[in-house]
């Protein structure tokens, strides 16, 4: 096959990767993917886990752009559970424990059997920029590729060092090379770029635990599956995975050793991921709390290995093998791979667009981890859409960008390009105030149309969705038109839906109906009228929306303005009155002088 | 009108005008140090916080000899640069001086309520200190006067501040429930949240039952002097008017033909009505005027009716329903009966001081106060805010009640929070704005 014709190339194939050549493959255009180890391609680092707290509102989305994640996550799960359940349908977040083996092999096969990706198995050592756009790259190998676009999605592999307590060593990620050369070329094309940490916990092996000590945590028997293309009576297995408790000695331990820990003894001076925080900054930042719940989760079905959940560290070995002691069931645990901490290259996603496009390099993308997030599900919403963005710009002169009212997608990009991050960023349902709205069962209607505009669903994809929502249509017809008489009144169904103790389950004529469409509907009646109320709010936000900051606006103009507040208006450049509220640390008090600023004009 | 030509150098008398010793003028802009040495003539730059004699000129022309003083940005009233001129008075002098500084472009005249504006815009105080300025001025009353600059002292915004930060805190707990916690949700946790949004909605409530005390001392208490004709009413109104400090900004005269007065008795602003020109001898006109009291009657806050036997009480409880009176028995030198409160004679002053305690009483009874150091002056906007925050609150407890769902709760909990913002620090909303500070005088 001709290669010419391939002028986008993705660097890395992490989650980010994945999505972004797979996406540019369903829009019908080709792409490189270069790799340093092609084995590696879908592999997952840290959590043997997809979804979870307000992750698995973002698999639902990349799902319904035609993404890989979830399908991938739903045919290689272990355990699979809905959690927040009892809290309300807004915050419902699926999570998958899965094989990490197979998940990844899923991956990796869907990207190498794809027609459409051309892998290189190289290193690229340099990005070649000319007159503001990209030309190419350069590779280890010598080889020159002569592209217009690049998608960067080299997650913690850039300058990557990994630290377990007094030993550092460069490495991208354990047991992997780190890439050199990238951010140098980035600098010189004007970037900036700084340095964060992120910490892993270490595997212990499978038989030195003692199980019966530990309390048992069962998935659920009825799964709410991430895909619409997963068939609903799918099997899924139902592994236990165990929860462990530390205790005063586990934390005396640590707090005793904490000199020797990487992160406290100031060898790294990077930020780690405060929700994701490693045990010793728990210790130290919830002194108060006396125990902290563990997960052991394996890392595959029947795996010898254990994955700790909530024990990320970088403290020494022997040291995490004394504090791992003294927890209950753990007494003789034996460590398969210490937990250790990583740092690596960030680049401030600031200087992006919300296309994740450079805002001074036409061609050049930057996704994933790399632009300061924690987390696969926020690594791969951001290269799908990296990806579809790179076809749109290069070959149909549009752009797709998802609003904070399309989806927590939207909500994501938005904070990363507004906010001024000093710790890796993390999703939660809280940063969305259209949470209401943007509910784990809609993701489909709000997205897949939508998806299907760009080419970005497959034939087989696109017929699942529209027997969907042809029935979705139909049915709510049928509840609006559809009256029920109660003791208290004449209603239409729809409106009856609408109580809290109303089920439309038990509704007779709806026994046939597909399970997710009759669940949508009824989350839709019942959110509606908290929807609407909220609207007024929605309204004075969209206002802002509409105020819009021109490019070139000059922010030190405005007089009495606070210094800080000026240095982060002039960063961050925010494009509306609405954007420029959501920056950190800009007061109130700037914004109303902002505000008035810009009515005048 | 629009406030928002903040890169304009704005002048304003601040004094009243009129013949006065001194007239005050004031200038605020940016970087005025150019003007101040066009206008005094000097080559030196002014000193912040001093106060100078020195002479005012305009194009060479000698304008007057007064004393100024500079202010330099941040430290001033406005948050800009501000120069004070206190020049002579009599209105020619300061207008002279004002009208050449506009002609010649340096300055040009402030809105009303400008300088204020400028000092919230330039956050130097928030949304209620800024209304509380314009209370301040034109309270009446010692009351009024009191509680209008403990709100510029900030102390209803932090009333309102404790207030956020309470919802801010059950938000934060509630959002960590949901974002941070993966057990699942227990029911002895809605009892708490309601237990604690209880007590918020409480505290607003506290807050609220200022409205009445807020409203009465903003427009002042109405008391009508009611009776037969000849039965002592502009006798005993000459004597109240001794007695109380009178009020010299009320415009004369109604359609009706009354005579009232304005003062101030027990630190609230009270108008005294006097009902004498309803009654005519002629029986007809007696009906007219008859029903002309009971109008006044329904408007007012209390009634002292006069009588001079125990029949003349009939009247009072064919009048009266619902309302605060005191029966005074009228010319009690010659007059004796049962049924009434206290007895006065305007001759000889007897009963007066008695009244005058009864009165207090009741004035303090209509705006049911007991304790005016715990009450607030709360304006109109204000109340309205607060009243939209009990709703709110009391929304989000019976939510909680029916068991409904903490995500929905949460996003009850942020629009609450909006509201509190709205009252202190507003934002994108330029037409309440201007309506807040349009009704300020010019120079404030």
């Amino acid at each position: 096959m001709n290669n010419r014709d391939i002028k986008i190339v993705v660097i890395g194939g992490g989650h980010a990767g994945v999505e972004a050549a797979l996406a540019i493959s369903r829009m019908g255009k080709r792409c490189y993917m270069i790799t340093m180890d092609t084995d590696s391609i879908g592999r997952m680092s840290c959590n043997p886990a997809i979804g979870g707290l307000a992750k698995g509102h973002l698999v639902r989305e990349i799902d319904a752009l035609g993404g890989i994640m979830g399908e991938a996550a739903d045919l290689t799960s272990i355990q699979f559970k809905t959690l927040n359940k009892s809290k309300g349908r807004a915050v419902w977040s699926p999570r998958a424990q899965v094989d990490k083996i197979k998940y990844s092999q899923f991956v990796r096969n869907a990207v190498v059997h794809d027609l459409n990706i051309s892998i290189i198995n190289d290193e690229v050592v340099d990005i070649l920029v000319d007159n503001l756009s990209v030309v190419g790259c350069r590779l280890l190998s010598g080889n020159l590729l002569k592209i217009n676009s690049v998608i960067i999605t080299a997650g913690t592999f850039l300058n990557g060092k990994i630290h377990i307590g007094d030993t550092s060593y460069p490495a991208g990620r354990f047991a992997e090379p780190p890439s050199l050369g990238i951010t140098n070329s980035l600098r010189a094309a004007g970037f900036v770029s700084y340095r964060l940490k992120t910490g892993t916990p270490p595997r212990l092996l499978s038989s030195s635990v003692d199980w019966s000590a530990l309390d048992l945590s069962l998935g659920d028997e009825d799964v709410n599956f991430f895909s619409i293309r997963t068939n609903p009576n799918y099997k899924v297995k139902n592994i236990p995975c165990y929860l462990a408790h530390t205790n005063k000695n586990t934390h005396n331990v640590l707090s005793s050793n904490l000199s020797k820990s990487p992160m406290y003894s100031g060898k790294i001076d990077a930020t780690g991921p405060r929700y994701c925080p490693s045990v010793e900054d728990k210790v130290v930042k919830f002194a108060g709390r006396p125990s902290h719940q563990l997960f052991l989760e394996p890392e595959w079905e029947n795996s010898k290995q254990i994955y700790l959940n909530g024990f990320s560290t970088s403290m020494p070995e022997e040291v995490q093998i004394k504090a791992l002691r003294t927890i209950r069931g753990l007494e003789r645990c034996e460590l398969v791979r210490p937990g250790y901490a990583i740092e690596y290259d960030y680049f401030p996603t600031y200087q992006l667009k919300s296309t994740l496009e450079s805002k001074n390099v036409r061609g050049l993308f930057l996704a994933g981890q790399m632009n300061g997030t924690s987390g696969y599900e926020e690594a791969a919403a951001q290269g799908i859409i990296a990806g579809i963005n790179s076809v749109l710009s290069m070959f149909y002169n549009e752009i797709f960008v998802l609003g904070r009212n399309q989806g927590y997608i939207g909500v994501l990009i938005d904070d990363l390009i507004t906010k001024d991050i000093n710790e890796p960023y993390r999703m939660f349902t809280s940063r969305a105030e259209h949470r209401l709205y943007l509910r784990q069962d809609n993701a489909d209607l709000r997205l897949s149309s939508l998806a299907m505009k760009h080419g970005l669903l497959t034939k087989r994809h696109s017929k699942i969705y529209a027997d969907f929502l042809s029935e979705y249509n139909e049915t709510k017809k049928y509840l609006q038109k559809t009256k029920i008489k109660t003791k208290k009144k004449t209603e239409t169904l729809w409106a009856y839906l609408k109580r809290t103790e109303s089920d439309i389950f038990k509704i007779p004529t709806m026994v046939s109906a597909k399970r997710s469409v009759l669940f949508t509907l009824e989350s839709e009646t019942k959110y509606e009228g908290y929807i609407s109320i909220q609207s007024k709010r929605v309204e004075n936000i969209k206002k802002l929306e509409n105020v819009k900051i021109s490019s070139t606006f000059d922010f030190s103009k405005i007089p009495n303005l606070s210094l800080e507040s000026v240095e982060k208006l002039m960063k961050i450049k925010p494009e509306s009155l609405a954007q420029a509220l959501r920056i950190d640390g800009v007061r109130q008090s700037d914004i109303s002088m902002l505000s008035f600023y810009l009515y005048k004009k | 009108m629009n406030y928002l030509h903040t890169e304009d150098v704005i002048i304003a008398q601040c004094t009243s005008g009129g013949l006065g010793a001194i007239n005050v003028i004031r200038v605020s802009g940016q970087a005025l140090e150019g003007i101040y040495k066009k206008i005094t003539k000097t080559r030196k730059n002014p000193i912040a916080n001093t106060i100078l004699q020195k002479n005012i000129y305009i194009n060479n022309t000698l304008l007057d000899h007064c004393l100024v003083s500079y202010f330099k940005s941040p430290n001033s009233f406005t948050g800009e640069d501000v120069l004070e001129i206190n020049c002579h008075g009599g209105d020619y002098i300061s207008q002279n001086i004002i009208t050449c500084l506009c002609d010649a472009k340096l300055t040009r005249h402030a809105l009303p309520g400008e300088f204020t504006f400028r000092s919230y815009y330039n956050g130097k105080i928030d949304l209620i200190q800024a209304e509380s300025i314009n209370d301040l001025i034109k309270s009446e009353t010692n009351i009024f006067a009191n509680k209008s600059m403990e709100n510029m002292t900030g102390r209803l915004s932090d009333e309102i501040k404790k207030i956020k930060e309470n919802a801010q805190g059950i938000t934060a707990n509630v959002e960590y429930d949901l974002d941070l916690n993966e057990n699942e949700f227990d029911n002895a946790n809605n009892k708490l949240l309601s237990i604690k949004v209880e007590s918020m909605v409480s505290r607003l409530m506290k807050l609220n039952e200022s409205t009445l005390f807020s409203n009465i001392i903003r427009r002042g208490i109405r008391i009508v002097l009611a009776g037969k004709p000849n039965v002592g009413k502009s006798s005993l109104f000459n004597h109240l008017l001794g007695y109380g400090r009178s009020i010299v900004s009320e415009t004369a005269g109604t359609t009706r033909d009354t005579i009232e007065a304005v003062l101030e008795i027990s630190g609230y602003r009270v108008k005294i009505i006097d009902t004498a020109g309803y009654w005519e001898s002629d029986n007809q006109i007696e009906m007219m005027g008859i029903k002309k009291m009971e109008e006044e009657i329904l408007e007012s806050d209390i009634i002292l009716f006069l009588g001079e036997k125990i029949d003349d009480l009939d009247l009072l409880r064919n009048v009266v329903k619902d309302k605060i009176y005191i029966k005074i028995l009228s010319k009690c030198d010659i007059n004796k009966s049962n049924g009434y409160d206290v007895g006065v004679c305007s001759l000889n002053g007897d009963g007066m001081a008695d009244l005058l305690t009864i009165l207090s009483t009741k004035i303090h009874e209509v705006s049911n106060t007991k304790n005016i150091a715990a009450e607030y002056y709360i304006n109109k906007r204000q109340q309205g805010a607060i009243n939209s925050l009990i709703i709110s609150g009391n929304n989000i407890l019976n939510q909680i009640k029916n068991n409904v769902s903490h995500d929905i709760i949460a996003d009850l909990l942020h629009g609450f929070i909006d509201i509190l913002n709205e009252i202190v620090n507003p934002i994108n909303k330029e037409d309440i704005i201007n309506e807040i500070f349009s009704t300020f005088c010019v120079g404030k």
